[in-house]
C-alpha cells in the first residue's frame, strides 16, 4: 500500500460501493449492535455465529459484513448499559458508571447521544490509525524472520493471559489449551498424523469456527440457562438523542486523550476493548478538573469510556491485518474467517490483496458512520429489542449454532466439535477459565510452531545455536523479555504492596 | 478453593494426557523434524501450572463459607440438563429427522422450557423463526439440510 494507494482505495471504494457489500455491511452493524446491547449476547458471539453466513459470499462482502458486526457490537454495549445499568459487552463496563445516572436523571436521550458520538468519533479516529500505521507496520514485518514471529506470538498469549482475567496463571492455562488444539491433525512438517484419538476427520485439524461458535455461542448459552440470568428486564423511555456540537466540543481533549489510548490497547496483541475502556477511565479520573463527578452521570466518563473501547477496533485490526495475529478476541474470529475464505492475513496480505485491504478501511470507516447513522436514528428500536424476551432468543442462538457449524464444510462431525467447545466453555466458564486465550492460542499455535521449527531447521537442529539466534535478535529478544515482565507483572505488584504495607507498618 | 483443585486437576490430567499422547511418536534428533516438539512442551507447561495452581489454593487455606456458590448453583441444574439433553438431540438428529419440524419443535420446547408464556406466542414466534433459518440457509445458502 505505498505508491499508488490512490489507485487502490479508488478500486477499493468501487469494491465496497456495490449494492450486495454495501447492504452486508449495514445489516452487519444493525445485527452487531442487537447482539451488542443485549446482555449475554457478545461481540465474539455475533461474530462467530455470523461467520457460516459469509460461507457463500466473496472475501470482501463477508468481511465488510463481519466487520460491521465488530464495530456495531462493540458500540451495543453501551445502549444496555445506559437503560437498564447492564453493559451489553464487558467493553461497556465503565460506560455503566455514568450512562446509567444519567439516564435515571431522565436524561436517557443524553447519555445514549454521547454515548453513540463518542462511538462514532473513537471509530473514526482508529480507522485512520488504521490506515496509517497498518501499511507501515506491514512493511517492517516483511522483514521479521521466524524469531520474531515467534516472540511475537509469546507476546500475544501473555498480554491476553495477563488481561484476561484476576488469575494468570488460568489464564495461561486456556493459551495453552488452545495451541494443543491447534497440533491436533497431520504435522505440516513431516506428515506425521497427531492426536487424532481414532477419528480421521480429525487430520485436517479441528475446523475453527465450530470451535468458535461452541466456545462463544453454545457456552453462553448455556451459562445464561445456568445462572437463570435470561429473565427480562424493564428498559426506559428516551427523548432527545443527538447531542449539541457545543456540548461535544467542550470534551475535545478527553476524544482524543481516549482515542490514543483506544488505537494503543486495541493494537497490543490480545489486548482488547474492555482493557481500553479501563484505562481510559482511569486516564480520565486524573486528569479530570472535576475527578468526584465522574461515576455520578457525567459525560466525560460516558466519553471516555465509548471513545476508548470503539477506538480499539481499528487498533486491533492493525496488527490483525499488518501481522497476523490477532487484536483481540473478536480480531481472532476474523482471522478465522478470512482463512475460510483463504486469505491469511499478514505482512504479505498488503502486497498479495491490496485491494482487499483497502476495502477493509473503507469499510471500517463506513461502518463507523452507519453506526452513528443506527445509533442515533434506532435507538428508540434497540430500546426495545433490548427487552425481547431471551426464553426465545436462546434457543435461537442454539438453532443458529448447529446450523452454521454444520453449513461450512456440510459436515455433521463439525456440529459434534461445536458441542464438545460449547461444553467445554461452559466448563471453563465455571472454573473461571477465560475462553479468550484458548481463541488466540488455537490462532496463533501454528505461527509458534512453524516458526520454532523453523528457527530450529536454520541452526541445524542445536538447542544452543537457536537460543543464540533468539538473542542475537534486538527485536525478539525485546519483545519475548516484555512479555516475561508482562507475565511476572502480578507478582511484583503483589511484592511490592507487601512492601508498602510493611513499610506503612 | 474447589474451583482451584479442580482447575489444577484438569491442567495437570490434561498437560499428562498430552504428554502420553506423544509418547509413540517417532524419535527424532532434529528438533525441527520432532512432531512431539511443541505438544510436549505444552504438555510440561500444563502440568507446571497445575502444580502452581495447587499450591497457590494450598496456601490459601480454608475458603469462607460461599466462595464456592457460583460452582455450585443447583437452582437451575434441572433446566440446564434438560435444555442440554434436547440440544443433543436436536443436533444429532436435524439430518434424519426434517429440519424445519425439529428446528420448530425445538424453538417452541427450548422457549417453553425457559418460562416463555403464552404458548400460542411461543408456537407464532417459533413459527417465524424456523420459516425465517430455513428460508436463509436451505433456500438462500444451499445447505443440504
Amino acid at each position: 500500500m505505498g505508491p499508488g494507494s490512490f489507485d487502490l482505495y479508488t478500486l477499493g471504494w468501487s469494491l465496497v460501493l456495490q449494492p450486495m457489500p454495501l447492504v452486508l455491511l449495514v445489516a452487519g452493524v444493525f445485527l452487531g449492535i442487537v447482539f451488542g446491547a443485549m446482555p449475554g449476547l457478545t461481540a465474539n458471539m455475533g461474530v462467530a455465529i455470523l461467520v457460516p453466513f459469509t460461507y457463500a459470499l466473496s472475501p470482501t462482502a463477508a468481511i465488510l459484513m463481519l466487520i460491521g458486526v465488530y464495530c456495531g457490537a462493540v458500540y451495543g454495549g453501551s445502549i444496555s448499559a445506559t437503560l437498564i445499568n447492564i453493559p451489553g459487552t464487558p467493553a461497556a463496563l465503565m460506560t455503566v458508571f455514568d450512562a446509567y445516572p444519567m439516564a435515571q436523571r431522565g436524561e436517557a436521550g443524553r447519555a445514549l447521544g454521547l454515548a453513540t458520538t463518542a462511538s462514532f468519533i473513537g471509530g473514526l479516529l482508529s480507522v485512520v490509525a488504521l490506515a496509517v500505521f497498518a501499511p507501515v507496520i506491514a512493511r517492517t514485518a516483511s522483514t521479521f524472520r521466524s524469531q520474531e514471529y515467534f516472540a511475537f506470538a509469546v507476546l500475544g498469549l501473555s498480554v491476553v493471559a495477563y488481561v484476561s482475567g484476576s488469575n494468570l496463571v488460568r489464564g495461561l492455562a486456556s493459551g495453552l489449551f488452545g495451541l494443543f488444539v491447534a497440533c491436533i491433525g497431520v504435522d505440516l512438517a513431516t506428515g506425521y498424523p497427531r492426536f487424532l484419538m481414532g477419528m480421521p476427520n480429525l487430520l485436517s485439524g479441528v475446523e475453527f469456527v465450530p470451535i468458535l461458535i461452541g466456545l462463544f455461542g453454545l457456552s453462553e448459552v448455556l451459562e445464561q440457562v445456568y445462572s437463570g440470568s435470561y429473565k427480562k428486564t424493564p428498559t426506559q423511555k428516551l427523548q432527545r438523542i443527538l447531542p449539541s456540537i457545543q456540548e461535544f466540543a467542550t470534551h475535545v481533549w478527553t476524544v482524543i486523550r481516549s482515542a490514543i489510548i483506544g488505537v494503543f490497547i486495541g493494537a497490543l496483541p490480545g489486548a482488547g476493548a474492555t482493557i481500553a475502556a479501563i484505562v481510559a477511565y482511569g486516564q480520565q479520573k486524573r486528569f479530570s478538573k472535576n475527578p468526584d463527578e465522574l461515576g455520578k452521570g457525567a459525560p466525560d466518563g460516558i466519553i471516555a469510556a465509548e471513545t476508548a473501547n470503539n477506538a480499539c477496533t481499528g487498533g486491533a485490526m492493525i496488527t490483525m491485518l499488518s501481522l497476523g495475529i490477532p487484536g483481540d478476541s473478536v480480531t481472532a474470529i476474523l482471522i478465522g474467517a478470512l482463512i475460510l475464505h483463504g486469505i491469511r492475513p499478514g505482512p504479505l496480505l498488503f502486497s498479495q490483496e491490496p485491494a482487499l485491504v483497502s476495502s477493509i478501511f473503507i469499510g471500517m470507516f463506513l461502518a463507523n458512520c452507519v453506526m452513528f447513522v443506527l445509533g442515533i436514528c434506532g435507538a428508540r428500536l434497540f430500546a426495545r429489542l433490548i427487552s425481547l424476551s431471551k426464553a426465545i432468543l436462546l434457543p435461537t442462538v442454539v438453532v443458529l449454532a448447529a446450523v452454521g457449524a454444520y453449513a461450512i464444510r456440510n459436515n455433521p462431525f463439525d456440529v459434534g466439535v461445536m458441542i464438545t467447545f460449547g461444553f467445554v466453555g461452559f466448563l471453563m466458564e465455571r472454573l473461571s477459565i477465560p475462553k479468550a486465550p484458548m481463541v488466540l492460542g488455537i490462532i496463533l499455535g501454528p505461527l509458534m510452531e512453524v516458526n520454532l521449527r523453523r528457527a530450529f531447521q536454520l541452526n541445524r537442529g542445536s538447542y544452543w545455536a537457536t537460543v543464540n539466534s533468539f538473542v542475537k535478535s534486538p527485536t525478539a529478544l525485546g519483545i519475548l523479555i516484555f512479555s516475561i515482565v508482562i507475565l511476572l507483572l502480578p507478582w511484583l505488584q503483589r511484592r511490592l504492596a507487601g512492601r508498602k504495607h510493611l513499610g506503612s507498618a | 478453593m474447589v474451583k482451584d483443585w479442580m482447575a489444577t486437576a484438569v491442567m495437570s490430567l490434561a498437560g499428562i494426557a498430552i504428554y502420553l499422547g506423544t509418547s509413540t511418536y517417532p524419535r527424532v534428533a532434529n528438533p525441527a523434524n520432532n512432531p512431539a516438539l511443541f505438544p510436549r512442551a505444552i504438555a510440561l507447561l500444563l502440568i507446571l501450572l497445575g502444580i502452581v495452581t495447587g499450591i497457590d489454593a494450598r496456601t490459601r487455606g480454608e475458603p469462607k463459607r460461599g466462595d464456592d456458590a457460583s460452582l455450585w448453583q443447583l437452582a437451575h441444574v434441572k433446566t440446564t440438563l434438560i435444555f442440554l439433553i434436547m440440544i443433543l438431540v436436536y443436533s444429532s438428529s436435524i439430518l434424519r429427522g426434517g429440519f424445519f419440524f425439529l428446528t420448530f419443535a425445538f424453538l417452541t420446547g427450548g422457549a417453553l422450557l425457559l418460562g416463555e408464556r403464552p404458548p400460542t406466542r411461543v408456537l407464532a414466534f417459533s413459527l417465524g423463526l424456523s420459516l425465517g433459518i430455513y428460508g436463509i440457509f436451505v433456500v438462500l445458502l444451499r445447505v443440504p439440510l
